[in-house]
């Protein structure tokens, strides 16, 4: 009897202090979240702060005190986002659409062919990737230069085909669907191609996703490339147009304005996220620490 | 049956003719030459122009040999050994932070029984925002008075106004947090995924043994991390010796305030595309390129020998 009390007292006493621990955990990530979240309230706020035109209200509020609409008329009129926007978009859609393909269709033949050579071909493609953009980017201008193709989308969707990390990562993927397809289908007198495409890809949805995701923010969130490359404004995609529009102002000039744009720039990425969260997160998990 | 209708039913093996190991070469190498065509004009061409280019006095279009003139060049240049110093600070501060955060942060999240994918979602989703809008975003966060909202929380706490991103001595330190609040999402979850990856069993023999959660935290989590760990710092000090869009956006080409923001490829950036001294630029690159090399090599002769 007494022995029971006393373990019900300490299974009790174990959960209690289970219970307290998780509590206090929740509340210390809560005010984690509560910091990550702030500056995208201030950041919405001002952007329909009707004080907040040409300097930051004091003291800093999350709520504007009058509601306007009239930083993003301004901010449309001065800043041509719309244009910006769909720039962004087709060098987006350009990259991925190459990428994919050219990732898709090596991480095919890496993983199914038994071609000669294959294996140096992998770990050249794989020793590419110790070599940051920022090194060879430089010379890259330069070269399209001479090709007559700066400032102009090539100069991305070109180099989209080198996408070395899809093809390992497509490679690996296909390594786990059956060679029993490929081979029935080379009996049938398919040629690889046919089976690459219509065979194999159809398989590859999830692998699909997770790629066009990472593509998609990579892309999206481009700088110092569309920096170097574009030199006629009406060809800036939306991180250069709003970059170079606040650079020139100066940076602390008309919060407003400022914040109405970034508000714009960052939406559609946030929409995505809205709807794919679980899924870009998952895709993080799996692909981050592959690379 | 004759000979003639089979034939007709396998009409593709007649129409190849060729040796279907040569075939099988054909089909790999045309379906690997998107990517291979891509890495030989846009990585390795450029890659080997980039030394040429290190070698020459040029503007990109036309140039002559000067032989090492460019490297001795950067070493005397005083601004050079700045950038230098202020990415290998920025890097160290920006990895040392970050690793220890998000890993008590992945650990919390870890050992919660409810809640999990909500944290994991908020804490990600300053991740997705572009370097730009942080930068334009965090400018004004960082407001050397207190009408910045990082200011006016301080000042509850009885701290003074800070110029977070206008005094020399603390520029870094403010660029390091605005990256720090972009990237914490991302590598929660890359611990988390690794936290997952710990046999259950380990816990479990632990708990038996009497062992409480920090001990258990302590003896087996981070003993069991220490390949993550060093992923981890490997990507992230790569990733931060190539900082450049905000220290740009806040600090323009000469990295203000006081040159303090300067990093390596901003120099790359500033020589190349202000003073169009391509091959400075390029020497600089090369330099770059071989502290990354060094740095990856050096850390898989570590990984290797652990193991």
């Amino acid at each position: 009897m007494a022995n029971t009390l006393v373990k019900d007292y300490q299974v009790n006493s174990r959960k209690h202090t289970e219970m307290v621990s998780s509590t206090l955990i929740t509340f210390f990530l809560a005010l984690g979240a509560l910091a990550m979240v702030i500056p995208f309230v201030w950041m919405v706020s001002t952007s329909f702060d009707n004080d907040a035109l040409f300097n930051i209200p004091f003291p800093p509020r999350f709520y504007p005190k009058l509601l306007t609409l009239d930083n993003y008329r301004l901010a449309f009129t001065n800043v041509s986002m719309l244009k910006y926007m769909f720039n962004s978009l087709l060098v987006a859609v350009g990259t991925i659409l190459i990428s994919l393909l050219s990732a898709i269709m090596s991480g095919y033949a890496l993983s199914k062919i038994n071609f000669k050579g294959r294996n140096v071909i992998l770990l050249l493609a794989l020793s590419t990737m110790m070599i940051p953009g920022e090194v060879t980017m430089t010379s890259r201008f330069f070269l399209f230069d001479k090709l007559g193709l700066a400032d102009s989308y090539w100069a991305f969707w070109l180099p989209a085909s080198a996408y070395v990390f899809g093809t390992f990562f497509a490679k690996q993927y296909i390594d786990s669907i059956p060679d029993s397809l490929r081979e029935s289908a080379l009996i049938d007198g398919a040629g690889e191609l046919r089976i690459a495409f219509q065979i194999y890809m159809p398989l590859c949805g999830a692998l699909i996703a997770t790629l066009t995701i990472l593509l998609f923010l990579g892309s999206w969130n481009d700088f110092l490339w569309p920096l170097i490359i574009l030199s006629s404004p009406e060809k800036y995609t939306l991180q250069l147009g709003i970059a170079l529009f606040s650079y020139n102002q100066g940076l602390n000039e008309m919060p407003a304005i400022r914040m109405a744009t970034t508000v714009i720039c960052i939406i559609p990425i946030l929409i995505l996220y809205l709807f794919l969260q679980r899924y870009i997160v998952e895709s993080i998990a799996l692909t981050g620490l592959k690379q | 049956m004759n000979i003639r209708n089979a034939s007709t039913i396998y009409p593709v093996q007649k129409k190849n003719k060729l040796n279907p190991f040569i075939r099988r070469n054909i089909a790999g190498y045309l379906l690997c030459s998107p990517m291979i065509l891509g890495l030989l004009i846009f990585v390795f061409y450029p890659m080997l122009q980039t030394f040429i280019y290190s070698f020459q006095s040029t503007n990109g279009i036309s140039g002559v040999l000067n032989g090492v003139t460019n490297y001795k060049w950067i070493f005397k240049d005083d601004m050079f050994w700045g950038a230098l110093k202020n990415t290998a600070i920025m890097s160290v501060m920006a990895v040392l932070i970050d690793i220890v955060v998000c890993f008590i942060l992945a650990s919390l999240i870890n050992s919660l029984s409810y809640n999990k994918g909500f944290f994991k979602s908020i804490y990600f989703l300053p991740n997705v925002v572009s370097s730009v809008a942080t930068a334009l975003l965090f400018n004004f966060l960082f407001y050397p008075t207190n009408a910045g909202v990082i200011n006016y929380f301080l000042s509850f706490l009885g701290i003074k106004p800070v110029g977070w991103l206008v005094q020399p001595g603390i520029a870094k330190f403010s660029i390091v947090l605005m990256g720090l609040w972009r990237s914490v999402g991302y590598d929660t979850i890359l611990f988390l995924a690794g936290l997952q990856s710990i046999p259950r069993e380990y816990y479990e023999a632990a708990k038996v043994d009497g062992a409480n959660g920090l001990q258990r935290w302590w003896h087996i989590t981070i003993p069991n991390m220490k390949p993550i760990f060093a992923f981890m710092i490997i990507m992230q000090v790569i990733g931060t010796l190539k900082r450049f869009d905000d220290v740009w956006l806040i600090g323009g080409v000469g990295g203000n305030p006081g040159g303090s923001l300067q990093t390596v490829v901003l120099y790359i950036y500033r020589n190349a595309w202000i003073s169009r001294d391509v091959g400075i630029a390029s020497a600089a690159s090369v330099v770059l390129f071989a502290i990354t090399l060094i740095i990856t090599i050096a850390n898989y002769r570590i990984m290797n020998k652990e193991r």
